[in-house]
């Protein structure tokens, strides 16, 4: 009701389709609303309040000239799950500063599958598994790296950390290269919009770094991801050059972005909420429970995908060639799906959400993420089970089409390194992250 | 349509009239059978779809191929009936079939 209006005792009532129109066209991923909590879930929540209201799964968006915005649960599945009228050439939208497309991600069966199959069992649950001892080792080494200081930003020292070690450790590159992935990713990520000059030239080093990483390989392989990749047989015959470069970019991006910011957002909710930092603390076999609801609670990744015909769903019609973008973060909080779907319980039904995708595309690394959350979590609330945001310092939401926690800073009473030794690659990431 | 009767991870038993024709996971999905994930939708590519089998069952029906069995192998908790339900097909003749969720799909 506007100022006037109170005057004058009018009363502007909008419908509920109106309410949900609106919120619809001013849509965009990219640029969320923050709330007073710095998260975009305030608003979150108020999308799909007026969605269900109105009736309206699915609807228009006026940003990056214009696409469709999917906050229904069962609508995103439905879409999901239909490959041949959604395309994944449009996951990422607007695209990533790659110039094939992504590896993977962006590809449609029946090229997905061939090349998925290539690593696939890699990323399986035994297989994962085998990396659980790195991951607690350099969870505790880096703990030890700041435990005596008493403060620290937990995303920097910690969420972003241990999943650029495991990536560089899958793909056989040296740890301490790590704080540069994060680099690289950010520009490919995020940067390249935001600042293109700056993203260039980080882009065109990782594209060197790969370059280098392969010729060495193909000179004397070894036991990591990549030299299994250039060994692999597509159809019979070796990759070439482009692929298995398209490979070791998919998997620097996929595996450190999504990882980073679920430990992150997990690591910020247990800065203030005590009870259930303690419930983990007492009885740490709930964290798989939690680390199911962080995921679900704070989903970092949207997705995008491309209508390859026209078609009508929900009502909609949807012509070729225009953008659905699946916001993950609200339809994981689909009420007709999840009873109080803004509340975190770990005696929650097991309902699958969908943080990381669901049909033919379901993340690749949906066993390591949640392993390296776990693992994580576990050896940091050993360590330091009590701790709380720092007042004196923010919090930062990165937003983006992967969004969460960029800066957790903390505090807490300083403790005892186990070691005092470190590996050189764990040192290079406290200078990173204390600088 | 065969009665089949899922055990979940907690235990509980599901009877299901499953489709015939339709895959083992498509009816499990179909009465949400708690603990039967199936997240890549029947593709062979999650294991999220992971049971256990009765022995006789096992032998009268089609052994897993090689994508299933590797992928079985890189699964956590597997026994010898181990599989992934999304690539048997239901028939007629599986009634009082019993199928265990596995605890653990991840």
């Amino acid at each position: 009701m506007s100022e006037q209006g109170l005057a004058t005792g009018e009363c502007h009532v909008s419908s509920a389709q109106d309410v949900a129109n609106h919120l619809y066209a001013q849509f965009d991923h990219l640029d969320p609303p923050l709330g007073a909590d710095g998260t975009p879930y305030a608003y979150y929540e108020a999308l799909r309040d007026a969605a269900i209201e109105a009736d309206e799964p699915m609807g228009w968006s006026d940003s990056h000239g214009g696409f469709w915005v999917v906050t229904g649960y069962n609508a995103c599945i439905e879409i999901m799950r239909d490959p041949d009228a959604f395309s994944n050439a449009g996951v990422i939208f607007p695209r990533y500063a790659v110039s094939e497309p992504l590896m993977i991600v962006e590809q449609d069966e029946p090229e997905h599958m061939r090349y998925r199959k290539l690593v696939n069992l890699s990323f399986m649950p035994k297989n994962v598994s085998g990396y659980s001892e790195v991951m607690a080792d350099a969870t505790n080494d880096l703990i030890d790296g700041f435990i005596a200081d008493g403060r620290i930003d937990l995303v920097r020292a910690v969420a972003d950390a241990v999943p650029a070690i495991i990536t560089a450790v899958l793909l056989g590159f040296p740890i301490e290269d790590g704080p540069r992935f994060g680099e690289w990713t950010i520009a490919l990520a995020h940067e390249f919009i935001t600042d293109p000059e700056a993203a260039k030239p980080k882009i065109e080093e990782m594209y060197a770094y790969f370059e280098d990483a392969i010729t060495l390989r193909k000179k004397s392989p070894s036991n990591d991801l990549i030299s299994q990749i250039i060994q692999s047989k597509l159809d019979g015959r070796p990759l070439n050059h482009e692929e298995i470069l398209g490979f070791c970019t998919l998997l620097l991006i996929g595996g450190i972005e999504n990882s980073a910011k679920v430990i992150g957002n997990a690591l910020w909710r247990l800065g203030w909420d005590i009870e259930l930092r303690r419930q983990l603390v007492d009885d740490p076999s709930k964290i798989g429970r939690a680390v199911e609801e962080f995921l679900r609670l704070y989903t970092p990744g949207h997705v995008g995908r491309l209508a390859s015909r026209d078609c009508t769903i929900f009502g909609k019609k949807v012509k070729a060639g225009q953008h659905i973008m699946l916001a993950l973060p609200v339809a994981n909080r689909d009420p007709a799906i999840f009873v109080l779907p803004d509340a975190l319980s770990l005696q929650r039904p097991k309902s699958v959400h969908l943080a990381l995708g669901s049909g033919t595309h379901v993340c690749i690394g949906q066993h390591l993420i949640r392993l390296e959350a776990q693992i994580v979590l576990r050896e940091f609330l050993k360590r330091i089970p009590e701790y709380r945001l720092d007042p004196d310092l923010p919090q930062i939401w990165t937003k983006g089409q992967v969004g969460g926690m960029s800066r957790v800073p903390v505090v807490f009473t300083p403790g005892m390194p186990i070691k005092l030794n470190r590996e050189p690659g764990v040192e290079a990431w406290l200078q990173h992250a204390k600088n | 349509m065969p009665k089949i009767i899922f055990i979940d991870p907690d235990n509980n038993e599901i009877e299901v009239n499953a489709e015939v024709g339709a895959s083992l996971m498509e009816a499990a999905m179909a009465a949400s059978v708690p603990g039967v994930e199936a997240v890549c939708g029947g593709n062979c590519v999650c294991a999220t779809c992971h049971c256990f089998l009765e022995a006789q069952w096992y032998a009268r029906i089609p052994p897993p191929n090689e994508d299933e069995a590797e992928m079985l192998d890189a699964t956590i908790e597997v026994r010898p009936t181990s599989r992934l339900t999304c690539q048997i097909t239901v028939e007629s003749g599986f009634e009082g079939m019993r199928v265990e969720v596995s605890p653990s799909q991840h």
